[in-house]
């Protein structure tokens, strides 16, 4: 069977509110389509709401689940209580549409499915029989793929690689058919008439009834517990995970403290220098200010107008009266002595003279260092206010840092949490390894082993057939669980077989630069010579296998992809990018910007033809960008646009839209 | 006869930070005050005790430069004339003690403690009477900054 999404449509919901044509009637053989949707446009509501649609599980969705597609009170139009989501498929070129309904104030949900071959429109959910497999749940969840499903492959807890192989490859008719022929065995010696006693006949069908519902809830336990031995396993690894990436970013931290320790300590020795530049600044008067530089300058000036300190001192003419000659050789008379002795105070004594020749000469001095400072006080004032801010400032920061770094209260919660989930896993392993032990004894009513509870509805199997005659009809049924048991491992092991042989081939080519090669694949792929892997690794590995997969086979499947080249280096996401023609036929990808160079050119040079399509809410600036697109290449609701145009494709500039998904 | 810092303003001070190269003496917060004190022109009553009778090492290349302010401010404030001969003499002889240590006569060092008490009341008054000064209120007790 050939299927192919044609299209989506969404109203009222969370998700974009728009309708999407992924196949144009001229162009029937689309084989690639990319839609660039920034991130926060609502990708995750779509993808889940698709997959919804799909499968019509959301028949059973509490309110809450359907609350959670509500659009806020400023998106919807007031009155309206119903979201719609239309998907548009084509299975071997005939059309099927199936609506779901959400109604936001009862808190239920409807389907309506149209197609020519349900023979027109039903009320309720219903797809082809002949189709049915690829509708369910688990099937959808691989082919609609995301990062997770790939990680999960390589998850030593996880099956996700078996379910992957048998859904995929439909292994699971086989088990239908084993299940069909003990049905039908069951049906037919009802009918016959029992040798023997009829009471203790019906006492071995009750009995035989009680084990097949007590295996049946015991098998049911045990797929819950392995899948919740899966889902603990993976929490347990992401906290170890991020255990280990908070250790790696302590040593990052570490040198970063040591930096922002650095730079307040620079800040510190700067202001330092400053405040030392300062201090010899700010004890010379006339370097602190202008006010006492013109203070000392006109003081200076006065002493020079009025000849200060005088030429000859007091002490002279002291000297001078106590001898009878003066210095020009004339007898000085008793007056004349007199007189000299009273003018004597108008002159200054030898010690004031050198103090004020001491002064004039200091001032002078100082006077000349302030023509020579690179910065006089007032620049030093400021350059120490600007010092201690950035001083402030690096403290601040490194404060910031430590603060932000002091975890250990949320790091103790994870070790809690870890140690909890370990105990859990332990409990449910046991619980696992009990319910799988090949041996019990004990009453039927108390019974956990699988196996042994099998062996007795054999036993009790063996002797119903007896007592009906149906020996060689319970053998056949028998012969023929058998041979359905042993050809779903023998078709397991030849598909693994081929996939790791040619997974492996193709990963050569696709991780040239950090090569991989899967060893086995159990119920997860098993790595050769490693345990982990990248999140390219991964993703590779999960594209290769999933397009092994759906190349096998009669049918054609589309492959829808989110965020198809997220984690992936660029060489390797232009490789894949190569490979993905070859992988399916249909191939819808929901990118980012970042994605368009290594991912989205090489993927359309491989393809026979594609379709680039661009999604996102509506702003002021794309009114204007808009305006230089041909109108009939876009599409503007309320909230979104979605445009055709290829070159509006490349050239759009935006990654994230401003709401969270 | 020495310099004399006022009880008030030695408690304000102790307030302040230790350690730093601008402010490590009693002197350096001293002469502070008397830079405002001369710059503004407020001389006050000094209530408090000596604390160095002349000037620290620190000051050896300065101290006469702030003599000659001590000296240009009293010429100021008692309206003389730079040029006149008589009255400059008289005010150099009333204030410089060549034989002293300090250079300062008695009548220098009051000079000099009355500008500094007056000094500190106009910081005082200008910062505010927190105990403990914000930044921008340091910085400008520091160095008399806005006021310089």
């Amino acid at each position: 069977m050939k299927i192919r999404f044609k299209g989506w449509e969404s109203e009222g919901l969370r998700s974009p509110d728009v309708r999407l044509e992924l196949i144009q009637p001229h162009q029937a053989k689309t084989a690639a389509i990319l839609i660039q949707m920034p991130n926060g446009t609502g990708k995750t509501s779509t993808l889940e709401l698709l997959k919804a649609t799909l499968s019509g599980t959301a028949k059973n969705w509490n309110r809450e689940q359907i609350e959670a597609f509500r659009p806020s009170s400023d998106q919807r139009d007031s009155g309206i209580d119903i979201g719609s989501f239309r998907c548009f498929l084509l299975l071997d070129d005939r059309e099927l549409m199936i609506e779901m309904n959400l109604n936001f104030g009862t808190g239920l949900v409807k389907y309506i499915s149209v197609g020519p071959d349900l023979g027109g429109k039903i009320d309720g959910y219903k797809v082809p029989q002949s189709a049915r497999w690829f509708f369910e749940e688990q099937f959808l969840d691989l082919v609609i793929f995301d990062g997770e499903f790939a990680s999960n492959l390589l998850d030593k807890e996880s099956s996700v690689a078996t379910a992957a192989v048998s859904t995929l490859a439909q292994l699971y008719r086989l088990q239908d058919a084993s299940r069909y022929a003990r049905g039908r065995y069951k049906e037919l010696i009802d009918k016959r008439e029992p040798a023997g006693s009829k009471a203790q006949l019906k006492q071995e069908k009750n009995k035989l009834k009680f084990l097949n519902e007590r295996k049946g809830d015991l098998e049911k336990r045990q797929k819950e517990l392995t899948g919740k031995a899966t889902d603990v396993s993976i929490k347990i690894k992401d906290l170890e995970q991020e255990k280990k990436e908070e250790a790696s970013s302590l040593e990052k931290d570490a040198v970063t403290l040591k930096e922002l320790e650095s730079d307040f300590k620079s800040a510190e020795g700067s202001i330092r220098n400053t405040e030392i530049d300062l201090a010899s600044v700010f004890r010379i008067p006339a370097l602190v200010d202008s006010y006492f530089k013109d203070d000392l300058d006109r003081f200076l000036d006065g002493l020079e107008t009025a000849k200060l300190p005088p030429s000859i001192s007091k002490q002279f003419f002291v000297e001078l009266v106590e001898k009878d000659n003066c210095i020009c050789g004339r007898e000085l008379t008793s007056i004349e002595k007199e007189y000299i002795r009273d003018n004597t105070e108008l002159y200054l004594g030898e010690e004031t003279v050198g103090v004020l020749n001491l002064l004039k000469s200091q001032i002078g001095q100082n006077a000349q260092m302030r023509t020579g400072l690179s910065r006089d006080f007032k620049t030093l004032i400021r350059e120490l206010d600007d010092k201690e801010d950035k001083q402030l400032q690096a403290r601040l920061a490194y404060q910031e840092f430590v603060d932000s770094r002091s975890n250990g209260a949320n790091s103790n919660q994870r070790e809690g949490v870890i140690a909890k989930l370990k105990a859990e896993l332990e409990d449910t392993k046991r619980i696992l390894e009990m319910l799988k032990e090949p041996k019990s004894s004990g009453p039927d009513d108390k019974l956990t082993s699988i196996p042994e509870i099998s062996k007795r509805i054999d036993k009790l199997e063996e002797s119903l057939a007896r007592r009906t005659n149906s020996v060689v009809l319970n053998e056949k049924t028998q012969i023929l669980e058998s041979i359905c048991e042993d050809a779903l491992k023998r078709a397991n092991l030849k598909i693994k077989g081929e996939l790791v042989e040619k997974g492996n081939s193709q990963l050569s080519k696709i991780l040239r630069r950090s090569p991989l090669k899967i060893k086995k694949i159990e119920d997860h792929v098993v790595l050769e010579g490693q345990d982990g892997a990248s999140s390219g690794q991964k993703l590779s590995v999960g594209y290769v296998l999933m397009g092994l997969l759906l190349e096998r086979g009669s049918h054609s499947i589309p492959f829808f992809v989110d965020s198809p080249a997220n984690s992936i280096d660029p060489g390797v996401s232009r490789e894949i990018a190569t490979i993905i023609p070859e992988l399916c036929d249909q191939f819808i990808g929901l990118v980012i910007g970042t994605d368009r160079d290594d991912f989205v050119k090489p993927l359309c040079n491989a393809s026979p033809s594609y379709q680039l399509l661009t999604l996102f809410k509506n702003t002021q600036e794309d009114v204007q960008e808009l305006s230089s697109v041909p109108s009939d290449e876009v599409t503007t609701t309320k909230r979104f646009s979605l445009v055709k145009s290829e070159k509006f494709f490349w050239s759009f500039d935006r990654t994230i839209d401003d709401e969270d998904e | 006869m020495a310099f004399k810092m006022g009880n008030e303003a030695r408690l304000w001070f102790q307030k302040l930070e230790t350690g730093n190269p601008v402010f490590q003496t009693m002197f350096d917060k001293y002469y502070l005050c008397l830079l405002l004190g001369l710059k503004v022109r407020s001389q006050s009553e000094v209530n408090g005790d000596d604390f160095i009778d002349t000037f620290p090492k620190e000051y050896e290349s300065s101290r006469f430069s702030i003599l000659g302010v001590i000296i240009s401010a009293e010429m100021k404030r008692q309206g003389l004339d730079f040029s006149d001969a008589g009255p400059l003499k008289r005010l150099v002889t009333k204030i410089i003690d060549p034989v002293s240590q300090s250079r300062l006569t008695s009548e220098g060092f009051n000079v000099a403690n009355r500008y500094a008490a007056g000094g500190f009341e106009e910081l005082r008054a200008r910062v505010g009477a927190e105990s403990y000064p914000d930044k921008a209120n340091l910085l400008m007790i520091r160095f008399g900054r806005d006021i310089l």
